[in-house]
């Protein structure tokens, strides 16, 4: 292996040698500030004693500066930075000991990480339980060069992250271990060539390993490739009018208008209530623009590939087979500009974090209606035919024409939003079929799951929808932030359209093999 | 076939007195409690707490008289390709899981449901909201339907 951080082990590696400092970068930053601020008029007057001479006074009584004058006046200068150096010796070399000790390695089975000195902790990711790879770079980190390479599976908190590399070695990492991955999944891809009559393989890891392993594969494009095929790029320019004309400034306009006005005609404590509130947004907006920045988003085999990130980068690989549903929203401002931004459910990740991931799920912070268009198409793995593209933009913008709609007497229960209200089966009868909710009122949304990742589907009738004579579809999708609900359907409609919707989740259930989601294999217990 | 004309499997009504038993008693210590505060009051009773409280208690009542139409209300169909549930009175709700979303079925029996010779089922997908839950089954039924539930959901798995 001719990467750097080789170890006489075989196979393990060792981390970047300024990782512990990266990962202590923050603490270290605020205890050089802390000292330089309280030692600050000790320094320039030991420095500057001639020039400065007395003007600065002594005010302290007893303290750190103090100490420094006593320490100054006996000569002992010579031993006090002594003593601060083995204290910093004693840290670097203790730091040096974890480094050490902190190894990697990926091998034909798993990536794995030995880490502790006293306490010796050995992790192992499973590459065939490996959901994606991911890369963040913090501003510290991309200052010296390093990359954090997170390596993601299943479980909760289940992940193996390599904090930090180099960043050509954290590429090569994940590239090596996205090729151990297909290597595995070839590996195992030749024993389940030959197909066994039903039931007598056992299905379950079979299907589970194809899932995941598919989830990832041919993802070892190089970056020039990555770059052509970059499918959205958002320029600076539209996500600062994004937010500009976002909900949020909205309201922080109104605040600080609140505040003025309060200010100049009533009680200036007003505020004391109103000015947390309004740091509140601005920090939300400055959030915005900064995991925004440079948004990139492109298309690799079998996923889609994420990036962004102003101060910290994070580059994430979403693999189609763990979408679960994908909705586009236009605030009310947006309007103005046809802009949409977009999100996405995906399996593992938003249950594992709590929706908390870097990116937070998006996969366009704004667009036009075409930037939508080929984010879909990406997602949806169409071919971009005007028919599709036809049927997308109807449901996301248009008249919604085959659409199933709301009654005019629905308006008890939707407001203003019956007028958008629809629903409707794309492709019904086949594996791609995708069930699509258009809705909102003030905030326009446009929600697709493909069917294939429905895990249920349900009909409700709450008591003011069964005064009306009304019904409620929902599909249900693994957790995430989009919520999939039609209210206020007409009561036969929703009964038909219940029934349809079932038979086409089962159709395109049916002949669907290989990317199926992760969260399928099953088990009873009592 | 239509929804409503699905031949609907029942869940036992043994059960409807589970959950009247735990719906009395909830509502009784409600009224306890709200008698405690009332009282504590020393007397000075205001009517409108008064109607309040009896309110929320007679409510609760009701709702635990409605045991026997709620739990007429519980049905199962297992469909060629998914299980059909429905529940609920006054909300209304109607689930179709397909066998191949499946992954655990679970068989529970509390000390209320042992005692009547009962177990409760419940489904569990990969969506929380899913939340199918058949309780009061007699015990070899719920056994039985488990089993099969597992085998379809494998079945459904390797025919893919």
């Amino acid at each position: 292996m001719s990467d750097t951080g080789d170890t006489g082990d075989t196979g393990w590696r060792r981390l970047h040698p300024l990782s512990p400092l990266l990962r202590g970068g923050l603490v270290f930053i605020i205890v050089v500030g802390i000292v330089v601020a309280n030692f600050r008029d000790q320094i320039i007057r030991f420095f500057f004693a001639q020039s400065f001479g007395d003007t600065l006074g002594s005010v302290e009584e007893w303290g750190p500066g103090r100490l420094i004058d006593y320490l100054v006046s006996n000569g002992l200068v010579l031993v006090a930075l002594g003593v601060i150096l083995g204290v910093l010796l004693v840290i670097v070399g203790l730091a040096w000991v974890s480094w050490r000790f902190l190894t990697y390695r990926i091998t034909d089975e798993a990536v794995e990480e030995r880490s502790g000195v006293l306490f010796r902790q050995h992790r192992r990711a499973p590459l065939d339980r490996i959901q994606n790879v991911n890369l963040h770079r913090t501003l510290l980190a991309r200052i010296i060069g390093a990359t954090a390479v997170e390596v993601s599976t299943g479980g909760t908190g289940g992940k193996v992250t390599l904090r930090f590399l180099g960043h050509g070695d954290a590429i090569r990492v994940r590239e090596q271990i996205l090729r151990a991955v297909a290597a595995k999944r070839e590996r195992e891809g030749a024993s389940a060539a030959a197909p066994v009559p039903d039931g007598s393989r056992p299905p379950m890891p079979q299907s589970f390993l194809d899932a995941r392993v598919s989830d990832i594969a041919d993802f070892d494009v190089d970056p020039a490739a990555a770059a052509a095929g970059a499918l959205i790029r958002v320029p600076p320019g539209r996500l600062i009018g994004s937010i500009a004309l976002s909900t949020e400034v909205f309201i922080l306009v109104l605040i600080v208008i609140g505040i003025s006005v309060s200010t100049i005609w009533a009680s200036p404590f007003v505020l004391f209530t109103l000015l947390p509130l309004a740091l509140a947004f601005i920090g939300i907006t400055i959030g915005q623009a900064n995991s925004g920045w440079g948004f990139t988003l492109s298309r690799s085999g079998d996923g889609i590939r994420v990036g962004a990130g102003l101060t910290s980068i994070t580059t994430e690989t979403v693999p189609f087979g763990r979408i679960h549903a994908i909705e586009a929203r236009q605030p009310l401002g947006w309007r103005l500009t046809g802009w949409w931004k977009m999100r996405i459910t995906t399996a593992g990740h938003s249950l594992a974090r709590g929706g908390q991931n870097k990116l937070q799920n998006t996969v366009l912070p704004v667009g036009g209606v075409d930037d939508v268009l080929r984010v879909l198409d990406a997602i949806l793995r169409n071919e971009g035919t005007p028919d599709q593209n036809e049927s997308l933009r109807d449901g996301l913008d248009g008249e919604a024409a085959h659409y199933l709609r709301a009654p005019r007497r629905s308006v008890w229960v939707l407001g203003p939003g019956r007028r958008r209200a629809g629903i409707d089966i794309d492709h019904s009868d086949s594996t791609g079929a995708t069930l699509r909710i258009r809705g909102g009122a003030l905030t326009r949304r446009f929600a697709i799951v493909p069917l294939g990742r429905a895990q249920s589907v349900q009909l409700h009738r709450p008591p003011a929808h069964r005064l009306l004579g009304l019904g409620t579809i929902q599909a249900d999708t693994v957790i995430g932030p989009i919520r999939l609900l039609r209210r206020g359907l007409d009561r036969h409609d929703a009964e038909q359209f219940f029934e349809s919707l079932a038979l086409a989740v089962i159709g395109a259930q049916q002949n669907e093999g290989e990317d199926r989601p992760c969260s399928n294999e099953p088990a009873d217990s009592e | 076939m239509s929804i409503s004309e699905q031949p609907w499997s029942r869940v036992s009504p043994k059960y409807a007195w589970v959950d009247l038993f735990v719906n009395t008693l909830f509502a009784l210590v409600a009224a306890g409690i709200a008698a405690a505060l009332l009282l504590s009051r020393r007397l000075e009773l205001a009517p409108i707490p008064i109607i309040v409280a009896s309110a929320i208690v007679l409510g609760l009542l009701v709702n635990a008289v409605l045991a026997f139409r709620r739990v007429r209300a519980i049905g199962y169909v297992l469909r060629e390709d998914d299980l059909l549930f429905r529940r609920g009175i006054m909300f209304e709700r109607m689930i179709s899981v397909p066998y191949g979303r499946l992954q655990l079925v679970d068989v529970t029996r509390g000390p209320l449901l042992r005692a009547l010779g009962l177990a409760e089922l419940k489904f569990i997908t990969a969506s929380t909201a899913t939340g199918v839950k058949l309780p009061g089954l007699p015990f070899a039924e719920a056994e039985a339907l488990r089993d099969r539930l597992v085998e379809l959901a494998e079945t459904r798995r390797s025919g893919l």
